[in-house]
């Protein structure tokens, strides 16, 4: 019996915290895009990834408690018809070696008027590192949206490597900007 | 001798070593594999072609308030309107080249910024079969003002050497026409 009574204040207690973490809201992918610029000889240039995924656990009221994780299809990669053969490469993303691209938030907190960062590790072609991205969350009916962007530097990546290592062509930074419509928060009572 | 003046000959010996680079360097870089010397030398011969845009419209406008020399050697009427309809043509030409880059730049989504300081506007949204389209105009313009550049420069040499008129000196500094 004092078993039993342990196990259901267990049950409890795990109850308890697992409504203390905020509920998933489902990545939406019409209308949600990964997009990047970067320069070439000063020629700003877009693209973007057709593909991604993510699972987003974010209560706007408690973001400490929140948590998003994304991850790129980089063979989805897009910007124009002189890049794409070539970024597929070992060189550039080594699109066969490090299929996915990832995001996973560390801690998220608010900095006010809607402004949220989320502080995390990216890992591009299997290295890590921890990067700070500065997000919007905005109700829009039963959906939400997360608008953001954040600077990387592809060269902490290993993205362009033997000649295209140096930065004087193509520039170091690269401006990551995304638009994610999530659904309704699961469980919630509307 | 009647000459053209000082800026008409800077800006035309400008503008024919610049289409000479632009040349060479646009031949040159069309087959190599992507890198970044070819990056590069993309971002040279478009700087280049915008500087020759440029260029042509300054002797335009200077050739509207500054009228060449009135031919003075004579010359059969039909090599006096060939030789108007041909200047007439290389200046379409110079314009129409770089234009044609411009706008092929443009529907390729690689916006042109010259010497990598001044954004030019894209005159076209981005479209792949367009980009596509516009190369093969660029690049058959390219061979075009060869020929006519070459039909010129024959014609220059033909008057200095077997005329022996004063049409190719009145374009270049310190030339004098040959005794006849």
């Amino acid at each position: 019996m004092r078993h039993s009574g342990f196990i259901f204040a267990a049950l409890l207690g795990l109850l308890a915290s697992s409504s203390s973490f905020a509920a998933e809201r489902a990545l939406q992918a019409a209308g949600s895009s990964v997009a990047f610029v970067y320069k070439q000889m000063n020629v700003p240039l877009d693209g973007r990834f057709r593909k991604f995924s993510g699972k987003i656990n974010f209560d706007a009221a408690k973001p400490e408690t929140s948590s998003i994780e994304m991850v790129v299809d980089v063979a989805s990669f897009s910007s124009n018809e002189d890049a794409d053969p070539e970024v597929v490469k070992p060189t550039w993303l080594d699109v066969a070696g490090h299929p996915q691209a990832r995001f996973t938030s560390k801690s998220i907190k608010s900095l006010g008027g809607g402004r949220y960062q989320a502080a995390g590790t990216l890992n591009i072609k299997g290295i890590s590192r921890d990067v700070t991205v500065p997000f919007d969350f905005k109700e829009q009916g039963a959906n939400a949206s997360v608008d953001g962007q954040f600077t990387l530097k592809r060269g902490d990546y290993k993205v362009g490597e033997g000649e295209w290592s140096a930065f004087d062509i193509v520039a170091n930074d690269v401006l990551v900007k995304f638009h994610l419509v999530v659904g309704p928060a699961a469980g919630a009572r509307n | 001798m009647a000459r053209y003046n000082g800026v008409a000959k800077t800006l035309h010996w400008l503008v024919f070593a610049l289409m000479s680079c632009a040349f060479v360097v646009g031949f040159y870089m069309h087959d190599l594999p992507l890198s970044p010397r070819k990056l590069q030398l993309v971002s040279w011969h478009k700087w280049t072609g915008v500087t020759i845009f440029v260029l042509v419209l300054l002797r335009l406008t200077w050739r509207l308030f500054n009228p060449p020399p009135a031919q003075a050697s004579p010359m059969p009427q039909w090599q006096l309107q060939a030789s108007e309809a041909m200047h007439r043509l290389l200046y379409i030409l110079m314009l129409a080249m770089p234009l044609s880059g411009w706008l092929m730049s443009s529907a390729k989504g690689v916006q042109t910024v010259w010497f990598g300081l001044l954004p030019l506007p894209d005159l076209l949204s981005k479209n792949p079969p367009l980009g596509k389209a516009l190369s093969e105009v660029h690049e058959a313009l390219g061979f075009i003002i060869l020929g006519f550049v070459a039909v010129h420069v024959l014609a220059a040499l033909k008057h200095h050497f077997v005329d022996r008129d004063d049409v190719l000196a009145r374009m270049t500094p310190g030339l004098k026409p040959l005794s006849k």
